[in-house]
């Protein structure tokens, strides 16, 4: 695996999907395709590349003297005009720029041979050097770098490159703290403790996945400082502590001195120093965006699986946007139901495409009634539930189908509409309780401020239904939470702080995100219960779960959704009993409380199609062991099943009594 | 100890140094014992909190122990230089909770499998791209996974390669920690039967940490059931998980849902009459940590840590643990916090 070579060899064998991998493009490729660090680069390379070998390159020599043509302007002789005694300031310029070069070069060699080793070392392994290496830098910062320099510069007299050394060796405890706090991020990472699992050693750790995390911020940290490197050395210039060779520095110098005779000798220097820190800056600008790129963490929904467009068959094209007929059982919206959803199909841009997410998602729920959507990862409940409330991601936007609620339709309702639906009419539960509260108020100030802005209330009542609130979701001692910030909360009291936010604008219906998945079994039953007690209350929930028994312990009715579309509506007792769809019957057997041990799960192989790769006809045809050519041959409508309150979006539904469904 | 032991841990505790202002230092495992035979699954089951994932880090040498002792096939390996782990890793090794962390993300899957074979046992390329394949092979990728990045792949595939950078040090003992928690239902199916496949093929031994008393069920041999950093119970699989002896057991077990409406609402009913209440927030220092929240609670479970004692096949750490078992144990008074 080692040599490229071999690695081809093994891809020989291999069925590798094309697909643009940014991660596997060459880093300088990437680098390169920004045009301003691409320009960046180019300027400085050439920079350098004239500046090396500026003995041939430079018209004069830099301290070739022509008394007849002192402090002239740019001539055809002197492009860049002549300095005092008329030396040429082109030449001047090319060989200064070695000077200064060197001086950078020296600087940074120190400050990153000490600053990165000592940074990566100290965060890795802690200890005393983690210890030595902070306080070296506290004691960095309080030492006045100048004083030093001058110290340095006193001993060395003229002697530039100990003072750039020096000044190398004075930042590089501040890189290594900079460095350190990267460290201590990689250093937690799951991957990192695979390896110390794996018996890696760490100086390979250290190589192999801490530096490569480091190095953004090492370039960021080294172009800042070589740029800094630049001007100090155009500072000593300055103040004729520096070198007496020609440099920018002393260019600068002697250009300051005659700034009342000829103003244009400062320009070609000035010029030069200030592009240059420029451009070093506009480099590592690109460079740290080019590494993290690299380690962008991948979007934990489906979409980001999805592969390039363009390279699939014709028989695989998805209909992307184009909605098959509706049918049957779902035509007229339920105008007895709270709320009645026909239709909907919400689109969003996948690599740039505007492609369908959920299609024809039609489900009712009653008054009073909990509503269970369930499925797998990538199924699209979360974006229906999203929907319902138009909080859907930007760029989203629902392409058809109506959302009916309290007989209003919410599909095509404006802005003012949904913000007097949302909180008042619908409350939203999330899945995370604790980062659904803000980290810098009070539990209690949150909920009041939700409060007032429903009822307009005051202050003080607000915060007296809060109170009442809390109470109502059963927590102990309301009054203490109420002055609890969100991180003095457990996962179970965030979320029933969290639920008396959403309960604060006495709404009708609750939608339910996963409210339980975050929290521990035994907290779990308790939120069950309590959102059992809303529903006794009169409130409607509907609830999103891919867990079976939460359904079946909370639910009157549920839809199952598979890749974006609804294949299964029914009383949940008749769907765990008796599921028509394959996919829900699957799913059931799937679940390990039904697993005997020692014998095979009855797994569903494969997984979730994403969107882009939606099949036409049935979505579950390449999972289904029921499949027949009828499956893939056009899309398969949601129809009733005999006589019965339900349906399934299935040709070949199983059979409801005596079924092979359930053990 | 036994000859078929090939995992040993006695008395082990673990405490996590933290500065008095972030609360003092946490002690997250309390003296536990345990035992993993070869060809052994042993699941450890517990809420958060409860230290399950801290054995197995401890057992992994990535926390130190703080006192107590653990052998590896009769070594100590308790205070292990990083040598002794190179060594170790050859026969130990982890699968993560986290599909999409466990992974380096500018790696390639080929990269991050032959990582250890590499820079631990040195092995020559050749060698390495072999077992790479084979390993692939084993946890049903194609070989051409070996040139992707871990973003080209869903959650399942993920885990599956997680697995098979385990497998590819041909180990004898894998720590399973929350290995199946992130995944969806058919995929989590799909990954248990691969483990229960490998352990079969390869004669492997598992650690199988899980909050999921059916999955660990399905999977494990022997249970351990962890609470506050201790052990409540620990017994075979299928006894533990349908006959449950300790009363936080039982609390764990009740209040887990089944896909069955109707038995679902005789368990809520249950579930009310058994009267346990509360999260961990309130623990006493003395006695058992369990208490506060019990419905058998007695005056001597408030003073007094209990021992874990053997009853049959079944060992349990509680005060009234003969009588949960002879079913004659009626709640003691109302725990505390009760409404």
């Amino acid at each position: 695996m080692k040599t490229p070579t071999a690695r081809r060899t093994a891809s020989g064998t291999a069925r590798t999907h094309p697909r643009r991998d940014s991660a596997r493009r060459g880093f300088v490729a990437r680098l390169l395709r920004k045009p301003t660090a691409a320009g960046s680069a180019g300027y400085l390379l050439l920079v350098v590349l004239v500046t090396v070998p500026a003995g041939p390159l430079a018209p004069y020599s830099p301290d070739g003297q022509d008394l007849t043509a002192a402090l002239q302007g740019p001539s055809g002789a002197h492009w860049l005009g002549t300095g005092e005694l008329g030396r040429d300031v082109l030449s001047r310029l090319l060989h200064g720029g070695q000077v200064t070069l060197l001086g950078v070069v020296i600087t940074l060699a120190a400050y990153l041979l000490l600053g990165v080793p000592a940074g990566m070392v100290a965060g890795y392994r802690g200890g005393f050097f983690d210890r030595l290496v902070l306080r070296t830098a506290d004691l960095v910062s309080a030492v006045p770098v100048i004083i030093v320099l001058l110290v340095v510069l006193s001993v060395f007299t003229g002697d530039e490159s100990a003072a750039m050394a020096a000044n190398g060796l004075l930042g590089a405890p501040l890189l290594a703290r900079v460095v350190r706090s990267a460290t201590l991020g990689v250093k937690e990472e799951l991957y990192v403790r695979a390896a110390v699992a794996g018996g890696i050693r760490d100086r390979v750790i250290i190589r192999r996945h801490v530096l490569p995390r480091v190095t953004g911020v090492v370039l960021v940290q080294a172009s800042v400082y070589g740029a800094y490197a630049v001007l100090l050395e155009t500072g000593l210039g300055f103040l004729g502590l520096g070198t007496t060779e020609a440099s920018w520095g002393s260019m600068i110098a002697e250009a300051s001195k005659n700034i009342g005779t000829d103003p244009w000798l400062l320009v070609p220097s000035g010029f030069m120093i200030t592009s240059f820190v420029l451009a070093l800056g506009l480099l590592s600008d690109g460079l740290r965006d080019t590494l993290a790129e690299r380690y962008a963490a991948p979007a934990r929904k489906p979409p980001s699986r999805r592969r390039g467009g363009g390279l699939r068959g014709a028989a695989s094209q998805p209909v992307r946007g184009q909605v098959p007929g509706t049918a049957g059982v779902f035509e007229e919206p339920d105008t007895e139901a709270l709320l009645s959803v026909r239709g909907l199909t919400v689109s969003l841009p996948i690599e740039g495409t505007p492609t369908d997410v959920i299609r024809d998602v039609s489900f009712d729920l009653r008054a009073g009634e909990v509503l269970g959507i369930v499925g797998e990862t990538g199924c699209g409940k979360t974006i229906t539930a999203t929907s319902l409330l138009g909080m859907l991601p930007a760029d989203g936007r629902i392409a058809s189908g109506s959302v009916l609620f309290e007989g209003a339709d919410l599909a095509g309702a404006d802005a003012a509409t949904l913000r007097r639906v949302r909180g008042r009419r619908i409350g939203w539960i999330s899945q995370d309780p604790v980062s659904g509260l803000d980290p810098s108020f009070t539990a209690g100030a949150q909920v009041a401020e939700v409060v007032r802005l429903h009822t307009g209330c005051t202050r003080k009542e607000a915060r007296q239904r809060a109170l009442e609130l809390f109470a109502k979701v059963r927590l102990p001692d309301p009054a203490r939470i109420a002055v609890s910030y969100p991180h003095q909360l457990s996962g179970g009291m965030a979320q029933r702080v969290g639920i008396a936010a959403a309960l604060a604008g006495e709404p009708a219906l609750v939608i339910a995100d996963e409210p339980t998945t975050a929290l521990d079994v035994t907290v779990q039953a308790e939120i069950l219960d309590l959102l059992r007690e809303l529903r006794s209350a009169g409130t409607s929930v509907v609830l999103i779960t891919h867990d079976w028994g939460v359904l079946a312990d909370l639910c009157d009715r549920a839809v199952v959704m598979y890749a974006g579309e609804v294949v299964e509506e029914a009383e949940v007792t008749d769907l765990v009993t008796a599921p028509a769809h394959p996919y829900t019957a699957g799913l059931l057997r799937s679940d390990p409380h039904h697993a005997v041990p020692g014998e095979p799960l009855p797994a569903v192989e494969g997984a979730v199609p994403p969107p882009p790769q939606w099949p036409v006809g049935c979505h579950f045809q390449n999972r289904c062991p029921r499949v027949s050519e009828a499956c893939r041959a056009k899309p398969v409508v949601i129809s009733q099943l005999a006589e019965l309150e339900r349906s399934t979006r299935c040709i070949r539904p199983l059979e409801l009594i005596g079924g092979p469904a359930h053990d | 100890m036994t000859d078929s032991a090939l995992l040993q841990v006695h008395g082990l505790e673990v405490t996590y140094r933290r500065s008095r202002l972030r609360g003092g230092d946490v002690t997250a495992v309390r003296g536990v014992d345990l035992t993993v035979d070869r060809g052994e699954t042993v699941g450890l089951v517990g809420e958060s909190g409860s230290g399950k994932s801290t054995i197995g880090s401890a057992v992994l040498g990535l926390v130190p122990a703080s006192r107590g002792g653990i052998e590896f096939d009769g070594a100590d390996i308790t205070h292990g230089t990083r040598a002794d782990r190179r060594l170790l890793a050859r026969r130990m090794q982890v699968v993560f909770q986290d599909p999409y962390g466990s992974m380096n993300p500018a790696h390639t899957v080929g990269d991050t499998l032959a990582e250890a074979l590499r820079h631990n046992l040195r092995l020559p390329a050749d060698e390495i791209q072999e077992r790479v394949l084979r390993a692939l092979d084993d946890v049903g990728l194609p070989p051409g996974a070996a040139h992707r990045h871990p973003a080209a792949f869903s959650g399942g595939q993920r885990q599956r390669i997680a697995i098979a950078r385990a497998l590819v040090m041909e180990p004898e003992f894998v720590v399973c920690d929350e290995a199946v928690s992130a995944l969806d239902l058919s995929v989590q199916a799909q990954v248990l039967n691969l483990l229960a496949r490998l352990k079969r093929a390869r004669g492997l031994s598992y650690l199988f940490i899980s909050h999921d008393l059916a999955v660990v069920r399905y999977l494990s041999d022997t249970v351990v059931v962890l609470y506050a950093g201790r052990v409540v119970e620990r017994g075979p699989a299928v006894q533990v998980a349908d006959h449950p002896l300790h009363p936080y057991t039982r609390a764990l077990l009740a209040a887990a849902p089944v896909p069955d409406p109707v038995a679902q609402r005789r368990r809520q009913a249950e579930r009310r009459l058994a009267g346990t209440v509360g999260t961990a927030a309130a623990r006493t220092s003395v006695g058992c940590a369990f208490a506060p929240r019990c419905a058998f609670a007695q005056e001597v479970c408030w003073s007094v840590q209990p021992d874990l004692v053997a009853h049959d096949t079944v060992a349990v750490a509680c005060h009234r643990g003969e009588e949960i078992a002879a079913g004659t144990a009626r709640p003691g008074r109302p725990p505390a916090g009760a409404a």
